[in-house]
């Protein structure tokens, strides 16, 4: 297998990788939004439910959490056939979700309480206070934690092989394995630091973009 | 029956009492100052007078419209509806950090016209509600403009009307709060601690500010804890000590406290003053 083929076998791969990257990320986004309510909630069984399941999701390994999410649905209730593909989007979406749920509810928390006041005295309403007072400062102050986690993701999209989903690093693994070519394993690398450079890129002047006020 | 009259007002954080049964009355184009030291409740009670804060127990009345009672329920609309007699300047001033000075100023203003022009073209269909509500906007905000042209003059802030508050200082930082807070022409105007860190100078600044903003017929509500500039604005005080108003009553009261606590507390004042000369004094080598 000659480079030019190992490219586009892994081209193949890598776009499995892009797509759960993307969908995973535009379905966290609004869950973290979610979870963060939730956490947040004055009802005391939801904020303890909320406590709970960050605990659970923090506490244990996301390859673990894959695992159970393609196989437990069998396990207890006989559920055959649930897609590979959607089972490793269901656990990292979960996953993502409350970190970025932890993320928002630490900026959200950041932005001092006089904001609200003040907004509340110039009679803002309650979305007003949100997308004209507090939703710049809040973003300002979560876009650095926000790139890490999101650059993870790229990253974390590789426990999918632990399923079977084939994505750039299962691919590679399978053209090791059939033609005893190791460099198609750190060919792989490459794929992810351009991929990831570009992420940089755009989310550092995402960033810049907001350096005009300090929060 | 006085402008504003508040009656027995009271509030507990966690069973905790931090205001207890105060009561004053406040005329129309006076200026009103709450003395204490700090953690007396003043801030507690300024807050109440603004809804921003819910009282225990007690009543607030303005204009002889009953604003706040035990027995009324107020919800959320209710109480911004009763925020809107009240501009609030705040102690850390609160300006919003993405916006320039003019738009600070004038985003409140923006958004109230916007509200009550959805208001009022409400009742028109689809079609002829856009194109009414986009008629009336323009001529809207060419008003909104020129107020807050005013606003900017009049608090001479022209020259920083494109600065973003991180750059300001604390003066230039007050007078966009006060012009902000003064954009929905609040019928009274509440100050919370407005000369806490501000030099001497500009502290007679700030009095001759309010003072104006008196003669032009406004009614102040200050919250502090300097005596000198307590005594050279006040038409009515207000001495609060551990969540109880001690004494109150017009500018005098300073000269001839009764209370032992008010006694107390200006004599410490003066002391903390006369220690502040002082250090003015080594600094500018006199």
């Amino acid at each position: 297998m000659d480079f030019f083929e190992v490219t586009q076998e892994l081209l193949q791969g890598f776009g499995v990788t892009i797509l759960l990257f993307a969908l995973t990320w535009i379905i966290a986004i609004p869950l973290g939004v979610l979870f963060c309510r939730m956490t947040l909630s004055r009802l005391k069984g939801l904020h303890y439910f909320m406590q709970g399941f960050i605990w659970v999701i923090r506490g244990t390994p996301l390859m673990l959490q894959i695992i159970v999410i393609f196989y437990v649905p069998g396990l207890l209730f006989n559920w055959q056939g649930i897609d590979r593909f959607v089972a490793v989007l269901v656990a990292l979406s979960i996953n993502y979700g409350i970190y970025f749920s932890e993320i928002f509810r630490s900026g959200y928390q950041s932005v001092s309480e006089g904001q609200k006041d003040a907004a509340l005295m110039l009679q803002f309403s309650r979305s007003q206070i949100f997308t004209r007072v507090l939703f710049l400062p809040i973003l300002k102050k979560i876009l650095p934690p926000l790139s890490n986690e999101t650059i993870s993701l790229v990253k974390d999209t590789a426990l999918a092989r632990v399923i079977a989903v084939s994505e750039i690093l299962l691919t590679a693994q399978k053209i090791v394995a059939t033609y005893a070519i190791i460099w198609v394993l750190f060919y792989t690398g490459v794929f992810y630091l351009i991929f990831n450079g570009v992420l940089s890129v755009i989310l550092k002047k995402a960033e810049r973009k907001l350096e005009y006020f300090k929060a | 029956m006085a402008y504003l009259e508040v009656e027995n007002l009271a509030k507990s954080f966690k069973g905790r009492p931090v205001l207890q049964a105060a009561s004053f009355g406040l005329e129309q184009g006076e200026i009103l100052v709450i003395l204490g030291n700090s953690g007396s409740g003043k801030t507690t009670l300024l807050r109440m007078l603004c809804f921003l804060e819910t009282p225990d127990a007690g009543k607030i009345t303005l204009s002889g419209q009953e604003l706040y009672s035990a027995s009324l329920k107020l919800n959320e609309e209710d109480k911004a509806a009763r925020r809107a007699h009240f501009g609030l300047v705040f102690q850390g001033f609160h300006l919003f950090p993405q916006y320039d000075v003019h738009d600070n100023v004038m985003l409140p203003l923006k958004l109230q016209s916007q509200k009550a022009l959805k208001v009022q073209v409400a009742s028109l269909g689809f079609f002829a509600r856009k194109e009414a509500y986009r008629k009336a906007w323009q001529g809207i905000e060419e008003a909104n403009e020129k107020k807050v042209a005013a606003l900017l003059e009049e608090f001479h802030l022209n020259k920083i009307a494109k600065d973003f508050p991180y750059s300001l200082s604390g003066g230039e930082s007050q007078r966009v709060a006060l012009a902000r807070a003064l954009a929905l022409n609040p019928e009274i105007l509440c100050f919370d601690e407005p000369t806490s860190a501000l030099d001497p100078r500009l502290k007679l600044e700030v009095a001759d500010l309010l003072k104006k903003l008196k003669a032009s017929g406004r009614t102040l509500i200050v919250v502090t804890h300097e005596i000198a500039f307590a005594a050279a604005i006040a038409d009515r005080i207000v001495f609060l000590e551990d969540g109880m108003i001690v004494e109150q009553g017009d500018s005098r009261l300073l000269q001839t406290p009764t209370s032992p606590e008010l006694r107390e507390f200006l004599s410490q004042g003066e002391k903390e003053d006369n220690d502040e000369r002082r250090s003015q004094d080594q600094k500018t080598g006199a």
